[in-house]
């Protein structure tokens, strides 16, 4: 069910007191905050970690936030921060997933599929494999621009980066992402694309 | 990448001038490499929009509201400072400096020369050497440089937690 409040009301609510109103401006973009989160950590329980530590964090802070940018902005930059931190801490080997294993894993995913919806499903599978085997960057900038529908400057405040600088990571990472299916979908991608 | 690509890219995103944007319209419509170009960049497109955002656990909520539970609750400072508390302390103060004044001046003698009852007061001597030794000057400093590594330290913790946040 949609929250009649926008995220303005909610966050004013949070600072009258009100803890529950925070549940709610959570829900609306912890699916969002999981997936970038994810695209850093590249795994569920690290990614659940770091997507619940910025939720505190921004809890936390949530008196500084002014409204000179959007919410869903000022929050992807604090996922940032602490998916870095943690990367940091971690030492995570950051190279791309061997080619070779993602194969295999999207051939595994399309032997369980058979139906009309395969196409639709194996097509998000694909693309969502092939974003994960980027680098954490341009894996947060094709998420940012795509699924967290933010303007080139909106993710330059978030990633801490020029809007220039932002334009030309889009551009690289697309081409990158593109490879990537490419790889994953053989000659199959040159129809689909 | 090539320039028909980001040329292509930049009149999807609608970033650069418009002069170039019609530009790249206009290639469009008669180049057919940059149509097939464009058709390529918009399939990407609308490929990578529909890509699923990913769910987390179902315990994520409570999880994290459990943790906030523990936070303290927010209070704006505006409901914490009451303005008239403000005044009231202000005015305590000026009522307080105001009356000392008072009679301070009402006490003093105007009458009396300015300069009789200091004529015979003598400030003491004090012979700071006697006190000064090299120990002493080196605890002074020791005890500087301490300080001011604990003020640098804190100084350094503070930016990186601003910097995490």
């Amino acid at each position: 069910m949609q929250n009649k409040y926008s995220d303005t009301e909610l966050i004013n609510k949070v600072l009258g007191g009100d803890k529950a109103a925070y549940a709610d401006l959570m829900k609306r973009h912890q699916r969002f905050v999981f997936t970038l989160a994810l695209r850093f950590a590249k795994n569920r329980e690290d990614a659940e970690e770091i997507a619940q530590d910025c939720f505190i964090k921004a809890y936390r802070s949530l008196n500084t936030f002014r409204n000179t940018s959007k919410f869903s902005t000022w929050l992807y930059s604090i996922v940032y921060t602490t998916a870095m931190t943690f990367l940091r801490k971690k030492r995570l080997d950051i190279q791309s997933i061997d080619t070779e294993i993602g194969l295999l894993n999207v051939e595994n995913h399309v032997s369980d599929l058979n139906s009309d919806e395969v196409e639709h499903k194996s097509k998000m599978v694909f693309v969502n494999q092939a974003i994960d085997q980027l680098l954490p960057d341009d894996a947060a900038v094709i998420s940012l621009f795509y699924q967290g529908e933010q303007s080139l400057e909106e993710i330059g405040q978030a990633l801490g980066m020029e809007t220039n600088t932002v334009k030309v990571k889009l551009h690289r990472a697309r081409h990158r992402l593109k490879e990537k299916i490419e790889n994953i979908l053989h000659h199959e991608v040159r129809e689909l694309l | 990448m090539n320039l028909i690509e980001q040329r292509i890219w930049d009149y999807l995103d609608g970033t650069g001038t418009l002069q170039e944007r019609e530009l790249t319209e206009r290639l469009i419509k008669t180049d057919p490499v940059y149509q097939q170009v464009y058709q390529e960049c918009k399939s990407f497109n609308s490929l990578v929009s529909a890509a699923d955002q990913d769910e987390p656990s179902m315990g994520f909520t409570r999880n994290v509201m459990e943790r906030i539970n523990l936070e303290p609750v927010h209070s704006s400072l505006k409901s914490l400072i009451d303005k008239r508390i403000v005044f009231g302390i202000a005015a305590f103060f000026l009522f307080t400096i105001t009356a000392l004044l008072g009679v301070l001046f009402y006490q003093i003698d105007w009458s009396q020369h300015i300069s009789s009852g200091m004529q015979n007061y003598q400030i003491p001597e004090i012979d700071i050497s006697k006190y000064l030794n090299t120990t002493l000057i080196n605890i002074f400093f020791f005890a500087d440089i301490i300080a001011g590594l604990y003020l640098f330290d804190g100084f350094l913790r503070k930016r990186i937690r601003s910097k995490n946040i």
